[in-house]
């Protein structure tokens, strides 16, 4: 003898069908959410890693250290020339005016003394899909090694100085506010009572590592989205 | 219907039974597998950006370390750039980070129990220096704020991460060698105050101080026509004697580099042996070799080679005239009865040549052969009075070429005298090779900036006339240095890298730098251009070596900015030796 006349059957079924409005977009809410905090993680792993070598001073241009980093983010479809990540490495300076006293009592003006400028760029990944944040792009392609992405120099009047003392398409952008470097009202770097810079020291190198990943797009809301990940070493 | 009566309250106290698990399972089971989906993923990450940027930090304070003052005092500067880059990694606010990491390693003094817990701490053991930084920021929760914390029986709002990082500088093992050719005498003083300044109110500081004496060692070579090994001393009645660069070159008294790189005794004179002063400073570094350091040559100059050093009758022998056979009738070096050296390999004729009045096709000057150095030119080396025998020998030294190969003083070389500033009365050709094993007559000069701006002069003649030709001298020192540096290059123990500073201030080409060829040197990655597309020699280094270390080019074009060259490159060293 069945306990449930027919009027009874299905009501669990409605009632269950009732909660997954509530449970089953809250579960692939938290599926699709917790993926891309993953993805995020591995955004993250990838920048970081790549940040050491290149501060290490690994070529990141050659080939064989393109194939590595490619490498490192396999999972986010980062290859050496295309997919759909980029990753941006920058080696950046401050320009105070000892970097500019190498070229002074000539003709050249020291135009972006003051400033944080791009001393070598070099791209991982797909070059066209993302841009730096935190530079002029794209950098102009004449002034750097078409090998080395190293900025090349160029010679006025006799004197041999790299572009990036003159050129603001080489500065960095205001986006850049992670580091600062102190100097006087005459570009001169501060120093303390022993002879040494007062904090980060000018003309030192910095490393700058962007990544941007192509992400899961969701139709209506989220049509063309990224993740994107910095580090600075 | 009765029947039915009796199930209907039954069937309503059913109804939403589903909604009660449903809330029940959110409770126990769906929010908690919520938080550990997001909140933990987000930790997660968090504590992956955190260790991105205390990695960061170490890197960059330990750069930034600099032997000019002791590692106590530039703490403070080192913390302080450190959380910086922290800063700069994992800012306020990041996934709603309330406040930047801090800095939790603390200072040590005295001798620390646990060294990895301080900031920053110099081993005294092995003398290298280590950073090291504990970061932690509190991250507040998000769903995960619903579970009590059984410990503290309260709900838990954020959650601290740490992470810690550690960074060792490396020991830097280097040669500074310093062109003091004549044509370096208006930049002379502003070269030794870039070397050895030690006076914080004029900065910048000398290269020379930003090295630890503690860990980091040095040597110097200075080189004219032909060079010496200036610092450290050592008994040159001993030739392959001492030490190869120490740890006193800035307080060992009463020689260290500060007190060699002075204008009393860095005086002007001479040609441009750049081969002889490279090979030098490789032979230092052979000295208690050290192959975890750093090996690094840095090398100095304003001009173009145009000497060398070698050994005119050895092995192979080049043949010097024997006398009036030579196409200008006037006497050999044979001529003189008593010189019984001339064809004897066992006893060397070892001195420099070189071409004076640039490198003009048409120009037939040389310097000869000398065999001496004068002593004007080279200064006082050391000046201890406790060394007064010491002294005298070193003077004989400095006078003698090719010393540093086991030569002995030879400034008659039993009779035999040359043919002041007409080599071609001395030499029929050129050595194949300088007295250090240096190829001098390969096709490299093909690259050299002589060769390319005078084409026309064809390819290098060794034999006849050539010999004091400044052209075809200029080619073979050119040859001597190129090869030098590529057979330093090539020892895969030290891997020694070469830094290169070039002065233009007397201008490029016939009149100073060839940067072609300190690319070369340096093996810089300057790409792959060619003569055509870049003639000066801007950018390329079209035999860039990618198996052999990389080093880097720098250049100075006027006096005042030489010293800033040498902080570039003391930057680059620094953060090579990380």
């Amino acid at each position: 003898m069945s306990h449930t006349k027919p009027s009874e059957s299905g009501v669990a079924v409605i009632e269950f069908s009732l909660t997954t409005l509530l449970w089953v977009p809250l579960l692939l809410g938290t599926l699709f959410f917790g993926a891309e905090l993953v993805r995020a993680m591995q955004a993250v792993q990838v920048i970081r890693d790549a940040a050491s070598l290149y501060s290490r001073g690994v070529p990141i241009w050659s080939p064989s250290s393109k194939y590595l980093i490619a490498g490192l983010g396999r999972e986010l479809n980062l290859q050496q020339t295309g997919g759909t990540a980029t990753v941006i490495f920058t080696t950046i300076q401050f320009i105070s005016k000892n970097e500019c006293a190498v070229f002074s009592g000539t003709s050249i003006n020291c135009t972006n003394m003051g400033f944080w400028v791009v001393t070598q760029r070099s791209t991982v990944g797909n070059a066209s899909l993302y841009t730096s944040s935190f530079t002029n792009d794209p950098l102009p392609s004449s002034e750097l090694s078409s090998t080395t992405g190293a900025v090349n120099t160029t010679t006025q009047s006799g004197v041999t100085y790299p572009y990036y003392l003159t050129d603001s398409n080489l500065r960095l952008t205001s986006a850049f506010n992670l580091l600062t470097v102190q100097v006087d009202g005459s570009g001169v770097p501060k120093v303390d009572g022993n002879g040494l810079p007062l904090g980060y020291g000018a003309g030192t190198p910095a490393y700058l590592v962007e990544g941007y990943f192509q992400s899961t797009p969701v139709p209506g809301f989220r049509n063309n989205p990224r993740l994107a990940a910095v580090a600075l070493f | 219907m009765s029947e039915m009566r009796l199930k209907c309250p039954r069937r309503e106290q059913q109804s939403g039974v589903a909604l009660i698990l449903l809330t029940l399972m959110l409770m126990t089971v769906l929010l908690p597998m919520v938080s550990l989906a997001i909140d933990l993923t987000m930790l997660y990450t968090i504590k992956a950006k955190l260790q991105g940027a205390v990695d960061g930090a170490v890197l960059a304070a330990g750069r930034s370390i600099t032997g000019a003052v002791s590692i106590p005092t530039q703490s403070t500067r080192l913390r302080n750039i450190a959380q910086a880059f922290i800063n700069a990694n994992l800012p306020q606010g990041y996934w709603g980070v309330s406040s930047a990491p801090t800095i939790e390693t603390p200072d040590c003094t005295g001798t620390p129990v646990y060294p990895a817990n301080c900031f920053v701490y110099q081993d005294s053991g092995t003398k290298k220096i280590w950073i090291n930084v504990t970061a932690s920021v509190n991250v507040p929760l998000l769903f995960a704020r619903t579970v009590r914390d059984e410990t503290t029986h309260q709900y838990r709002q954020t959650q601290t991460l740490r992470a810690q990082g550690q960074a060792m500088r490396r020991w830097v093992r280097l040669v500074l060698v310093l062109d003091r050719s004549g044509s370096m005498t208006p930049a002379m003083t502003s070269l030794i105050n870039a070397v050895s300044n030690t006076d914080p109110s004029k900065p910048p500081l000398g290269f020379v101080t930003g090295f630890d004496e503690s860990r980091d060692q040095m040597g110097l070579v200075v080189f004219g026509g032909s060079a010496i090994v200036a610092y450290p001393p050592r008994n040159p009645n001993l030739p392959n004697s001492g030490t190869g660069p120490d740890n006193s070159f800035k307080t060992g008294s009463p020689a260290s580099i500060l007190n060699e790189v002075t204008t009393a005794n860095l005086q002007v004179g001479s040609n441009t042996g750049t081969a002889e002063a490279l090979a030098l400073a490789y032979k230092e570094l052979t000295k208690n070799p050290q192959p975890t350091y750093l090996n690094a040559i840095v090398f100095f100059t304003d001009g173009m080679p145009n000497g060398i050093t070698a050994s005119f009758n050895g092995n192979p022998a080049t043949p010097l005239y024997s006398g009036d056979t030579g196409s200008t009738g006037s006497p050999g070096v044979m001529k003189n009865a008593g010189c019984t050296n001339w064809n004897t390999p066992g006893n060397p004729i070892v001195g420099w040549i070189a071409q004076e009045g640039g490198y003009d096709n048409t120009k037939y000057q040389s310097d000869g052969i000398n065999l001496t150095m004068q002593n004007s030119w080279h200064g006082s080396i050391i000046a201890s009075p406790t060394q007064t025998q010491l002294y005298n020998d070193v003077i004989g030294y400095l006078q003698d070429a090719g010393y540093d190969q086991g030569h002995p003083p030879q400034n008659n070389v039993n009779g035999c005298t040359f043919a002041n500033n007409n080599l071609k009365k001395d030499l029929n050709s050129f050595p194949i090779e300088d007295d250090y094993g240096n190829k001098t007559t390969t096709a490299d000069y093909q690259n050299s900036y002589i060769y390319n701006t005078w084409p026309s002069a064809g390819p290098l003649v060794t034999t006849g006339t050539a010999v004091d030709n400044a052209y075809h001298i200029g080619l073979v020192s050119w040859n001597a240095a190129y090869n030098a540096a590529k057979r330093i290059r090539g020892d895969t123990n030290l891997k020694p890298t070469f830094f290169c500073l070039g002065y233009s201030g007397n201008g490029t080409g016939a009149a100073g730098l060839d940067r072609s060829l300190l690319k070369r040197i340096a093996n810089a990655n300057g790409g792959y251009q060619t003569w055509a597309q870049d003639p000066m020699g801007q950018y390329l280094s079209t035999d860039y070596d990618p198996t052999s270390t990389t080093g880097a080019y720098f250049e100075a074009s006027t006096p005042g900015s030489i010293a800033a060259a040498f902080q570039m490159v003391q930057s680059q060293i620094l953060r090579l030796s990380m």
